[in-house]
């Protein structure tokens, strides 16, 4: 595993999965917004059981990294946050998945029966 | 990896808005309002207004009830796509109950066929139900067409419409415990402390 494959972009090692999706609750809302057209604050906290403050914050870096657009408007008196998936975004998460589809499936099947075999 | 099964995800969030029992209540309603409108006639009317309205009355109030609580979303293509072919395929069905029957003689023909023509209906309203569960992605929707379908050709057979209250109430009332769930799990949020 030499550190200049790293920077192939064909390269199957992990060090090349995108990290900002990578993270956990990022993958969730990701995921959920690209298999709907858009969906507000409040549908995705349902979906993903991220707290106000976790979402908004993890929101605010998807935005940042320019994967999502977002809108904000009011409903009355009330503020209304709509997410969309840009299509940069699209492409970043189907390049993360084609990644992770290679990074998982160059492990050797029977790693765990191995491990536990040996412990 | 598990977790990225996009389909799954789609589906689960699909599923999610659709838990409130809201469509159940109001098919379940309907079908009430149709054994009174059989047992007095002056309730007839009113059968025939609430089909045009329960299509409205949904999408108000999933507006009033389900969004408020589980947010708002837009389905992709796909899922539009298959609301359309629910909407044409009761359409051509409806177009079909009513022409096919004038097509093979009217309502001397609907006379002299006191079987085929109940059992017909019953699976009509079986086929209608069983294309909102595909299409739609709701297999409770399949019940429920079997419960409809089963009352409409049992009501005519057994000339009895206890039969249409019996199916109506019990979908009517599942649905109403479905929704019960829904407005416990889901509480309006307060809103006052942040950007929903």
């Amino acid at each position: 595993m030499e550190p200049t494959d790293r920077a192939d972009p064909t390269s199957p090692y992990a060090a090349d999965i995108d990290r900002l999706i990578h993270e956990p609750a990022r993958l969730m809302i990701v995921a959920t917004l690209f298999v709907v057209e858009k969906a507000d604050f409040l549908f995705l906290m349902r979906q993903t059981g991220l707290t106000q403050g976790n979402l908004s914050s993890h929101m605010n870096k998807l935005e940042a990294a320019g994967y999502i657009d977002v809108e904000k408007t009011f409903r009355g008196k009330r503020p209304h946050t709509v997410l969309r998936m840009t299509d940069a975004g699209r492409a970043a998460f189907a390049e993360y998945r084609a990644r992770m589809e290679q990074v998982l499936g160059d492990l050797p099947p029977e790693t765990n029966a191995d491990t536990k075999g040996s412990s | 990896m598990e977790d990225l099964d996009l389909g799954r995800i789609e589906r689960r969030a699909w599923r999610s808005y659709h838990e409130d029992g809201l469509m159940d209540v109001a098919f379940g309603l309907l079908l009430v309002v149709a054994f009174a409108g059989s047992v007095a006639d002056r309730f007839r009317w009113v059968a025939y207004v609430l089909l045009l309205l329960v299509g409205p009355a949904l999408a108000l109030s999933k507006r009033l009830v389900t969004a408020p609580r589980m947010g708002a979303v837009e389905f992709g293509p796909t899922r539009k796509a298959r609301k359309r072919s629910v909407v044409l395929f009761i359409g051509a069905l409806v177009a079909a109950t009513m022409l096919v029957p004038v097509m093979l003689g009217g309502y001397d023909w609907l006379r002299a066929h006191p079987v085929i023509v109940p059992v017909g209906l019953g699976f009509l309203v079986l086929l209608a139900f069983s294309g909102i569960a595909y299409w739609l992605d709701l297999p409770r929707m399949y019940v429920v067409g079997l419960l409809f379908g089963g009352a409409f050709t049992l009501t005519e057979l057994l000339d009895t419409p206890v039969l249409l209250l019996l199916a109506g109430a019990t979908v009517a009332l599942s649905g109403a415990v479905r929704l019960t769930r829904f407005l416990r799990r889901y509480p309006k949020p307060s809103g006052t402390d942040g950007a929903y």
